[in-house]
């Protein structure tokens, strides 16, 4: 079905191939896992098997890349829609229209099929995808799971041969994941349908018993079944910590950094947050977690004083937030978003890092040492003179993560760090987290993946509608969150202990 | 912010033709009528079809801007005519004339933009651009900018938060300094907005967006008799209030 022969894709103004030297043949019906760090090549391969590089991106090619036995690799993308579907990471960046049903029928009337087929395709989509009640709904409105399972529905409905999927799990709770899981499961069984998907996570995806084919460097580095591919890459990330770091005690979090007491917030006519308390100890980590939608980012949001609070009361160190406007807090307090190119504003990587310290006044020999310091830790002491949008992914959120804390805060809050980050970088920031707590930095920080947050997290605060169902330490929050059947939210061995336990 | 109406009401139904006919017509007759009693009319009737199209008036967004707007050129009005002004003779009454047409004008002209925003589906507008001969690839242009603003409005937002938590003001400081701030903001809106437009036309592409010259629709709208009435009935008004008031 697809065969690459010593493929290889440069962009331009770049001096290394991002894809060198490719050689590939997936069969028509295999599900294939793309694996491997950022920066390896995954999302460019998917772009070529989808012809979107040539001709949209500046750059060329070598080797070739056939379809079937057609060779496209110089081809325009409408020679292949239609036959290769691809679905972007971020849901949104998919649409072209504003409702469900608008969105699935979109690529039905681009190939000017009469109304009746289209409604039927529509309809069997939406059944496929279990979407049929979503029909009229704005896409606006919308769960990030229901997002990505209509980007999915839009995708299928032109029946395509070859579903392409770059990191679908990326942005999802664990139940939105069981949603797109359950959907990609029904779709190899039953039509047969030649599936890739670059991921992370891939622990994910087991039930699919895919085949892996690791990218490094834009080398294929690995490929192998499922049962054969190693441990340290199928299984969840887990992160050896030191036996001699001790773990934080209870007793020390008498210094509260940051208090929020029975805060009430509304955005329009929505109250997205009702009685939410939260407390966040000198040198505690505190993962938020929730199912999309809960209500996570909009409490950061509250904490830093940057949006009203109708009601309740926010107590930074000494400094009431209501009171206090949002730069001064940011002395206090930084919050790194979920987004990194959001967050950078200087022409270099070491003005970056200095940014905030010398906007608050603090600059001087002590922080240029300090700053030199964490970007080192941070592997970015040969980058310090480049600018800040030349860098990796996993370099940028560093980059966000250094110029967040360089001016001696004392509450470090984090919004989703770890989406797209692979393990390299999720391990740099889960040491980092760590070393900021013993330091003494109070840490709140929303996360997903509850193997993640078994890593680093000392406590767990659980939101569900906009307010806090559990609130316990590791590892009481996963006993607490099994009682109410919240499985899905486990580490993978309290999942399974959870199992026998009920049996 | 350009939003339709959640609910579904008889409005809603109407082809889009109707509304932009509406739309015209009301601006237009805001703008040449020159009764303070016809603009008060005009603004009274569309008060009465936006609570039929099941978005009062109440909720409207920008709702306290545009009666701040209306009480301000009320009182402008009223007080230069108060006094006299250059040739102008003291005339309470002719002040409280021109401040009602100018406050009901720049009102009727809110109003029926709302109007009209809250209940035509983008997608029938675009369909109703390309009956009238607009290639579809342009309709598209204008469905994708409304997909697209409310993205960019959010990350505007973020950046501009992400900014204040690093020290950033924008309140205070040297004018240049502020400037050369703005820069800042806009460096990563516009690295942001390029990457979500490149990403939306290739998803585009890949579903056959320029395939062919024509497409279909799933949902092809028709313009049927009760339309051709609500269009008429909407300018006889106008008309009429031009006319008799």
């Amino acid at each position: 079905m697809i065969r690459l022969e010593d493929y290889g894709w440069k962009f331009d103004g770049s001096e290394r191939w991002t894809l060198d030297g490719v050689t590939l043949e997936i069969a028509p019906g295999e599900c294939v896992l793309l694996a491997g760090p950022s920066g390896a090549g995954k999302s460019t391969l998917l772009l070529a098997l989808a012809a979107l590089l040539k001709g949209r991106h500046g750059g060329a090619s070598s080797g070739r890349l056939y379809l079937a036995k057609t060779d496209i690799t110089d081809a325009s993308p409408q020679a292949v829609a239609g036959i290769v579907a691809l679905v972007q990471q971020n849901p949104d960046a998919n649409f072209a229209t504003l409702s469900v049903q608008d969105e699935v029928a979109f690529a039905l009337e681009n190939q000017c099929l009469e109304r009746d087929a289209i409604v039927a395709s529509v309809d069997r989509s939406l059944r496929w995808l279990g979407l049929e009640s979503l029909r009229t709904r704005q896409l606006s409105t919308l769960s990030e799971g229901q997002k990505q399972r209509v980007a999915l529905a839009a995708a299928l409905a032109c029946e395509p041969k070859i579903l392409i999927l770059d990191e679908p799990t990326a942005s999802l709770d664990p139940d939105s994941i069981g949603e797109v899981l359950q959907a990609l499961e029904r779709l190899i069984e039953n039509e047969d349908m030649t599936v890739i998907i670059a991921e992370q996570r891939l622990h994910e995806f087991a039930a699919l018993k895919p085949r892996v084919v690791v990218l490094d460097g834009g080398k294929v580095a690995g490929d192998s079944p499922w049962s054969l591919v190693p441990a340290e890459i199928r299984e969840p990330f887990r992160l050896d910590v030191d036996p001699a770091e001790p773990p934080t005690d209870p007793d020390e979090r008498n210094a509260p950094r940051m208090t929020a007491q029975a805060l009430r917030v509304e955005r329009g006519d929505a109250r997205v947050l009702d009685d939410v308390s939260v407390e966040v100890g000198q040198g505690e980590v505190v993962g938020l977690m929730g199912p999309n939608g809960s209500g996570k980012s909009t409490l950061l949001l509250a904490l830093m004083g940057l949006i009203p609070i109708q009601s309740g009361k926010v107590v930074m160190g000494e400094t009431d937030v209501r009171a206090g406007a949002p730069y001064n807090l940011g002395r206090e307090a930084g919050l790194v978003f979920q987004n990194p190119d959001h967050q950078l504003f200087a022409d270099s990587v070491r003005a970056e890092a200095l940014f905030a310290a010398e906007n608050f006044g603090c600059a001087g020999p002590t922080v240029d040492d300090k700053a030199t310091a964490l970007l080192e830790q941070a592997g970015l002491s040969e980058r310090v003179e480049d600018h800040p949008y030349r860098l990796s992914y996993g370099q940028k959120r560093r980059l966000n993560i250094v110029a967040s804390v360089l001016h001696d805060i004392k509450l470090l809050l984090l919004d989703e760090p770890f989406i797209g980050q692979d393990r390299q970088n999720a391990a740099w920031l889960i040491a980092t987290v760590k070393r900021l707590a013993l330091s003494g930095i109070g840490v709140l920080m929303v996360v997903h993946d509850p193997h993640l947050a078994q890593a680093c997290c000392d406590r767990i605060v659980f939101l569900k509608s906009g307010r806090v169902l559990m609130a316990e330490p590791l590892p009481q929050a996963w006993n607490r969150l099994a009682e109410l059947d919240y499985g899905a939210y486990l580490p993978a061995s309290w999942r399974q202990h959870d199992a026998a336990r009920s049996d | 912010m350009m939003r339709l109406a959640p609910t579904r009401s008889i409005l809603h139904r109407l082809h889009p033709w109707v509304k932009m006919t509406w739309l015209v017509g009301a601006t237009t007759a805001a703008v040449v009528y020159s009764s303070a009693l016809a603009a008060v009319v005009l603004v009274a009737a569309l008060l009465l079809v936006l609570v039929l199209a099941g978005t009062p008036p109440w909720r409207l967004p920008g709702r306290r801007l545009c009666l701040l707007l209306a009480v301000a050129l009320l009182a402008i009005n009223t007080a230069i005519y108060q006094r006299g002004y250059g040739d102008l003779d003291p005339s309470p009454a002719e002040g409280l004339r021109h401040g009602l047409l100018a406050a009901a004008r720049i009102i009727a002209v809110i109003l029926a933009s709302r109007l009209f925003v809250a209940t035509t589906d983008p997608t029938n507008l675009g369909q109703g651009l390309i009956a009238l001969g607009l290639p579809y690839r342009w309709a598209y242009a204008l469905i994708t900018a409304l997909r697209l603003e409310p993205l960019f409005s959010q990350q505007t937002r973020i950046v501009y938060w992400a900014q204040l938590t690093r020290g950033v003001r924008y309140d205070s400081g040297p004018l240049l300094r502020r400037w050369l701030m703005l820069r800042r903001l806009l460096l990563p809106l516009i690295a942001s907005s390029l990457r979500a437009a490149a990403d939306m036309s290739g998803a585009m592409e890949n579903r056959c967006f320029g395939l062919y010259k024509q497409r279909t629709s799933a949902r092809p709208i028709r313009f049927r008799i009760g339309d051709a009435l609500a269009m008429a009935s909407g300018l006889a008004f106008l008309i009429v209030l031009g006319v008799v008031v």
